[in-house]
């Protein structure tokens, strides 16, 4: 599946870290910016995480000051907003 | 932008907890340098010296001056990938949550060794966190740092340093067999008890602990030919305890009592221009899992506590 997350804040992160949580608050799986793994556009992040994650939790930061930038459940098709204006 | 150097909490936990609710958590605390060094790990290097990647390394590895009989077994029960560790640096900056956070849990957890020792010196426990891994993990792990939120793992202090757990050398008993003391306390010259973890790495480079290698030492300015006659008069093996106090109050001790049979002793003797001295060496290994802790009342430990960070006993061989 593919995560679009739509910044509307006005500060753009340099990086971002994306996790998914499994059972027992375990990361099950983990993207960054940095790493090649999400692609910044000039309206947010696209990201893309493996199905088997549907149904999970999870929580896209910014890395300076570790801020959730958005948090949620894995939708399919998700679209969301960031959590920070 | 210059990075800032220094670790702020070294800390551990049972396996799988550290992302719920930390259980048995325990910091190295007071400690001494402990480098987190990540290295490259076998790898590969072709025809014209070039180096292809394969594994990364990570070991961290420093004494801790809290090695009180709950730190001792609580390691006991970490070896063999028992532990979750959690390893923050020192803020980046002013700003709040600047601080880096290694997580080592799941599949990345590191293998554990320790090393614990009394001598005239100091009362220390060093362990070793160490596992090597893939490259590309390895590299999720270190990117994940500067964004991971560090689990409060409920110390009183940033470094987890509690100086009830911090005691000095301070020589109670040495005996062997048990009730015979080697030595009257004022004739000894030096004195050292190590407890070691000996096993084999995996192929993760991850120690797989399979023996307690304990190395007791006594040195002792008495050496008439009559003391020594004695000392090669003992057994080969012999029943052994050592204890030592931990504070003002000799019911309350840290104590080593070894089998019969587990540790052999042999002698050394001196005679020079010197000095005129004689070392009794005990050592042995032991299979990991024949030791067993005993806290509270009696044993060591005040009554009420369970865990050993007043004091206890390692029964070893039994």
């Amino acid at each position: 599946m593919q995560l679009e997350i739509i910044k509307k804040g006005k500060e753009k992160p340099d990086s971002v870290a994306f996790r998914v949580f499994g059972k027992d608050n375990q990361v099950d799986f983990y993207s960054s910016s940095r790493l090649g793994q999400i692609k910044v556009t000039s309206t947010g992040f696209i990201i893309a995480v493996p199905d088997e994650h549907i149904g999970k939790e999870f929580e896209l930061k910014d890395v300076s000051g570790k801020k959730v930038i958005a948090s949620g459940k894995l939708e399919k098709g998700t679209k969301k907003d960031d959590t920070q204006n | 932008m210059k990075s800032i150097a220094g670790l702020k909490q070294i800390g551990l936990c049972n396996a799988g907890t550290l992302a719920t609710a930390p259980v048995n958590a325990l910091a190295l605390g007071y400690r001494g340098n402990t480098p987190l060094k990540i290295t490259p790990f076998k790898n590969q290097t072709d025809y014209l010296d070039r180096s292809l990647r394969n594994k990364t390394n990570f070991n961290v590895s420093g004494e801790s001056f809290q090695g009180t009989m709950e730190m001792l077994s609580k390691m006991f029960g970490w070896i063999n990938l028992n532990a979750d560790i959690q390893i923050i640096t020192n803020k980046q900056n002013a700003s709040a949550n600047s601080e880096d956070v290694f997580k080592f849990t799941g599949n990345n957890k590191l293998g554990i060794g320790f090393e614990y020792l009394i001598n005239d010196d100091k009362r220390s426990l060093t362990p070793t966190f160490e596992g090597a891994l893939e490259y590309d993990t390895a590299k999720t792990l270190i990117d994940a740092a500067d964004s991971e939120t560090a689990v409060d793992l409920g110390f009183a202090t940033r470094e987890g340093i509690n100086k009830a757990y911090y005691h000095y050398p301070f020589m109670l008993t040495f005996q062997a067999p048990k009730t015979t003391d080697l030595f009257t306390k004022s004739d000894i010259l030096s004195r050292e008890l190590k407890l070691s973890i000996e096993g084999a790495k995996d192929g993760y480079n991850k120690l797989v602990a399979h023996y307690l290698k304990a190395e007791l030492s006594i040195t002792a300015l008495e050496a008439s030919i009559s003391k020594v006659v004695e000392m090669l008069n003992k057994g080969i093996t012999s029943s052994i305890l050592w204890k030592e106090q931990n504070g003002a109050d000799p019911s309350i001790y840290d104590a080593f009592d070894f089998n019969e049979g587990v540790l052999n002793q042999t002698e050394e003797i001196t005679i020079d221009d010197e000095q005129r001295i004689i070392m009794v060496k005990f050592a042995g290994k032991i299979p990991i899992y024949e030791t067993e802790f005993l806290f509270g009342d009696g044993n060591g430990g005040v009554v009420d506590d369970n865990a050993g960070a007043t004091g206890g006993t390692l029964k070893i061989g039994y």
